[in-house]
């Protein structure tokens, strides 16, 4: 895991250093009639600055960058045989640039469900069974920085309100009892998971060119 | 880099009719007491019948080793269910993100749960709490601790 983390660092301090240098090698040409079309990105979260990459959000994420706006998509899906665990949910996240250029930065809103379960069993008389749904709805406010034309970081701020229902279902001995609460928490902090993303996009943006000729 | 007033204005203008969108619907949900949604709120009862009972949590270990901010172990504290005040526990051994509790350190009853974590420089991390609405299941819970 060391070994892979320093390989990803030195190929991404060496494409950061020797990018000027062969800049145009690296980077495929923009297509003129793809203004219209979305550019789609692969997005990845990193929870330091040594590029750590680990999964958007515990799970796929996608986003699709638009002329005037982009939409970030996320979904997770998952499960464990040993307790029974299923995880699947899926989120929106719609952006709106303040202006764009080599920092982007963004305000947006988003909306998320997540449904969870997991059964954990010692034998047919004696388990616990979960199950909780959760929904998310809110505004995000960040930026988002381009390293290259195909390659950005980003974070953001989130104002959210978030509902949990948890259904618990336990078996004592044969004896079944059922449980469930409904809570919300509401409230601005980091969004993205407390971390960076970072995004790959398919096609080159463009951006970075186009300041360069501005300038 | 292009720097244009008007798209910024715009935007402007659209986030805050969108926070005062979300301010005046959690207002109205405040003041319609929301009946649904808060008729069954609070930590779910989580029952355990046994001599035993283990408790786990995830670890926010350093990405870099052997760091002043790496973690050395956690402290465990405990409080009644619907009482304010937390009680220290133990500690656990190591930085393993887990323990076992037993019936000869705490009697039976109804219990929250908390953790925090004591990094290798000595300070602490703030206590995460069973009832926290981010605890596994989300929403909290607290333990109905019952003899076997």
């Amino acid at each position: 895991m060391v070994r892979l983390r320093v390989v990803l660092v030195s190929v991404v301090l060496t494409l950061l250093i020797f990018a000027p240098v062969f800049g145009q090698e690296l980077e495929a040409p923009v297509e003129e009639d793809a203004a219209d079309r979305p550019t789609v990105g692969f997005i990845f979260n990193t929870s330091n600055l040594l590029l750590d990459i680990d999964a958007y959000q515990g799970g796929f994420g996608a986003k699709f960058r638009y002329p005037e706006s982009a939409l970030r998509a996320l979904v997770t899906l998952g499960y464990a045989s040993t307790n029974s665990n299923l995880e699947v949910g899926a989120g929106v996240t719609y952006e709106r640039p303040f202006f764009t250029g080599r920092v982007v930065p963004y305000w947006g809103l988003l909306a998320a469900a997540v449904v969870q379960g997991e059964r954990v069993e010692v034998d047919e008389d004696n388990y616990t069974q979960t199950r909780v749904i959760t929904g998310s709805a809110g505004a995000v406010l960040g930026a988002e920085v381009f390293i290259f034309d195909f390659l950005s970081v980003f974070g953001e701020y989130q104002l959210a309100f978030d509902v949990a229902h948890t259904a618990i279902s336990q078996s004592v001995d044969g004896t079944v009892t059922d449980s469930s609460s409904t809570n919300y928490a509401f409230g601005a902090g980091l969004g993205n998971n407390a971390s960076i993303g970072l995004v790959v996009y398919l096609r080159p943006l463009g951006i970075l060119e186009a300041e360069s000729a501005e300038e | 880099m292009r720097f244009s007033r008007g798209p910024i204005r715009n935007s402007l203008v659209q986030l805050s009719r969108l926070f005062a969108l979300i301010a005046t619907a959690l207002l109205a949900l405040s003041l319609s007491g929301c009946r649904w949604l808060l008729s069954n709120s609070g930590p779910i009862p989580v029952v355990v019948a046994a001599e035993s009972l283990g408790l786990a949590w995830d670890s926010n270990e350093s990405q870099l080793p052997d760091q002043p901010s790496s973690v050395d172990h956690y402290n465990v504290y405990y409080r009644p269910h619907g009482t304010a005040d937390w009680r220290f526990l133990h500690a656990t051994e190591d930085d393993t993100a887990g323990t076992t509790i037993v019936s000869s350190e705490l009697d039976f009853g109804s219990y929250e749960f908390a953790v925090e974590v004591v990094y290798r420089d000595g300070t602490t991390s703030a206590r995460h709490g069973s009832s926290d609405f981010s605890a596994w299941p989300t929403g909290g819970w607290y333990v109905v601790w019952q003899a076997p």
